[in-house]
């Protein structure tokens, strides 16, 4: 199969030494090949992209990541534009198997609602392929959105996702994102906060292990006044498995009251891993507040001694962190898809009785943020 | 069975640079309910730590047993999985790890607790219900963004799903409205109603107290156990606060 190189993906605004080599990333990638019969799902009518309708939009994963999968993803079935209007909360779903690459655009009028969920998944009998999200999101006064991702692919499978969010006055987006499997993946997201008062959460939950290897690139700009963001990275790695994170949050001239934080908690579990981070606060405004928090290496002092009370040893504690990363995907999931996609992690990684006990939860509780289907 | 659950005796603890708690004898039965009490920074929570186990004091002098065996030297995993269990004034947040997923493995540490998936689910269910906790909760991840009301429910959810035979609860009616000092005051009685566990309330504030059968009151000043009595020492420290201990040094012991 003829591919390309990506150069220059998941950079972020701010460069470092680039001995340290965590200023990109690169991927290869299969040199566009793309089934236009292939049939993508998604669960709204859908009306084909407009090519140039979100031009200056950042995106996470950058110029070369965006241009690859605009390219690939070619199929009118591919490409989607969503628009929600305040009388119709939406589920917009992107199921992703091996190879697929989609575009997806969805906006959002004044207090619009919507949910986005996006599943990647393939089976180890798939042959290796490359799968692709490319996911612009842009969302009027008071719109709420919220973002549901998850990257559950053997090791034979690489994954890139490059999301970008507008978000105007008052709007908010809560992010979560899973990645519990892929022999690469590489995922950027940026956000603009532009209105005054708008809001993001984001939440990476990560696992990590063989020889697989993790890139993510987070860019937050804080523009408008009072706006608040939280990010949260947390994650095992485990192996020989090798993680890059960039966590960029910018507050720009003019963002008055605005306040970010970012907190990185990462569980270093094998002996081989690699471990880079890249936190960064910049900073032209005065009256705004920026921290950045990490912990890594091994489960902080104050989370040991809890679970200790309850009767569980470093070991004890060690093997729950990377049992919840899987378990946290399914008591959570959204849809049926995203469900089954962490299940089959789950009967792969932990065994088949604690799938089915994971299922039956599933089932018997109400999952956090509540159910799509 | 023994008649001292709890046996501390000649205990002297603190950290590296200081002696927190002087020369500290306790004793408490199976299935009694004790109070400790005294102003702030008097030593109570070191205490509750202390039985428990917490790496951060070091125990200089005496010993405490815990159901026949001398658990001093145990470390904290140990004594729980023994039957002690701390209730944290300030529950530590775990992100990444939904609730469900650590009652799950909590209960499986303890061979007593064997159940089958589905008799899990329905217990914590139905405890969750008890505690006026939508089911929701259980799969969000431990303690984070709940509020202080929500974190001490999730304490008394463990309460009643591990059953210890001892439980020391650090200062849980703090903080809470009265809501949810009625959630919490139920989960206490029907800690005491299912397994007759023994328990060990330190606090400041005599409300959480009155739903309670005190058996024993203890009163701690600068480290010190000074006075000890029946439940009639509880209003009288509400009339008068502790005053009366700080000067008297010892108290009426």
């Amino acid at each position: 199969m003829a591919t390309s190189t990506l150069e220059r993906l998941n950079t972020p605004p701010a460069q470092t030494w680039n001995y340290l080599r965590i200023n990109d990333a690169v991927l290869e990638v299969p040199a566009i090949a793309n089934d236009p019969a292939r049939d993508y799902s998604a669960s709204v009518d859908a009306t084909p992209v407009r090519p140039d309708a979100h031009a200056g939009l950042e995106m996470g994963a950058g110029d070369a990541a965006t241009a690859w999968l605009t390219s690939a993803a070619t199929s009118a079935a591919s490409r989607h534009t969503v628009r929600v209007s305040s009388d119709s909360p939406q589920l917009v779903e992107v199921n992703l198997s091996a190879g697929d690459v989609t575009e997806t655009n969805v906006e959002l009028g004044p207090d619009a609602e919507a949910t986005i969920v996006v599943t990647a998944s393939a089976s180890p009998a798939d042959a290796p392929s490359t799968t692709g999200n490319l996911l612009r999101i842009t969302a009027a006064r008071g719109a709420r959105v919220t973002l549901a991702e998850l990257v559950a692919l053997p090791d034979s499978h690489q994954h890139l996702d490059d999301v970008g969010i507008e978000l105007g006055q008052g709007a908010s987006i809560e992010v979560r994102q899973y990645v519990l499997g892929a022999g690469t993946a590489v995922l950027g997201l940026a956000a603009n906060l532009a209105g005054a008062r708008s809001s993001l959460t984001l939440a990476t939950r990560y696992l990590a292990r063989g020889r697989e290897r993790l890139d993510l690139n987070h860019v937050v700009r804080m523009r408008g006044t009072d706006t608040r963001a939280q990010v949260d990275e947390s994650g095992v790695l485990d192996d020989d498995a090798e993680k890059t994170l960039r966590a960029t949050i910018d507050l720009v001239r003019g963002a008055k009251g605005a306040k970010g934080r970012e907190q990185e908690t990462v569980l270093v579990a094998g002996d081989g891993v690699v471990n880079k981070t890249l936190p960064v606060i910049l900073c032209d405004e005065d009256d705004v507040a920026g921290d950045h928090g990490a912990t890594i290496g091994s489960v902080s002092q104050d989370q040991l001694s809890y679970l200790a009370d309850r009767g569980l040893t470093e070991e004890d504690a060690t093997e729950l962190f990377s049992s919840a990363v899987i378990d946290d995907a399914v008591l959570s999931a959204p849809t049926g898809a995203f469900r089954d996609a962490a299940l089959a992690i789950a009967r792969d990684l932990l065994g088949d009785q604690a799938a089915n006990d994971l299922a039956e939860a599933e089932a018997s509780f109400e999952p956090r943020g509540g159910d799509a289907r | 069975m023994t008649d001292k659950l709890l046996d501390i005796a000649g205990l002297c603890a603190g950290t590296e640079d200081a002696t927190i708690l002087h020369d500290i004898d306790l004793t408490l039965a199976p299935g009694t309910t004790h109070v400790l009490m005294g102003p702030n920074g008097a030593g109570k929570s070191t205490l509750g730590h202390v039985i428990m186990g917490d790496p951060t004091y070091r125990t200089s002098a005496g010993t405490i047993s815990f159901d026949g065996a001398d658990v001093t030297a145990d470390t904290a995993d140990k004594r729980s999985l023994a039957g002690i269990f701390l209730s944290y004034q300030a529950p530590v947040e775990v992100p990444g790890v939904p609730l469900y997923s650590f009652l799950r493995t909590i209960a499986g540490k303890r061979p007593e607790l064997k159940m089958t998936s589905r008799q899990f689910r329905a217990r914590v269910g139905e405890l969750a219900q008890q505690l006026d906790m939508d089911s929701s909760y259980l799969t969000r991840e431990l303690n984070v963004g709940f509020s202080g009301g929500e974190k001490k429910k999730v304490e008394m959810l463990q309460l009643l799903l591990l059953q210890p035979k001892l439980a020391i609860l650090d200062e849980t009616d703090s903080g809470l409205d009265v809501d949810a000092l009625a959630v919490v005051s139920r989960g206490i009685e029907a800690y005491r109603a299912s397994c007759d566990g023994t328990l060990l309330v330190i606090t400041h504030n005599t409300r959480i107290l009155e739903r309670l059968d005190v058996d024993r009151t203890h009163v701690m000043v600068k480290g010190r156990l000074v006075a000890e009595g029946g439940a009639d020492l509880i209003p009288k420290i509400d009339r008068e606060g502790f005053e009366q201990f700080e000067q008297t040094g010892d108290g009426d012991r």
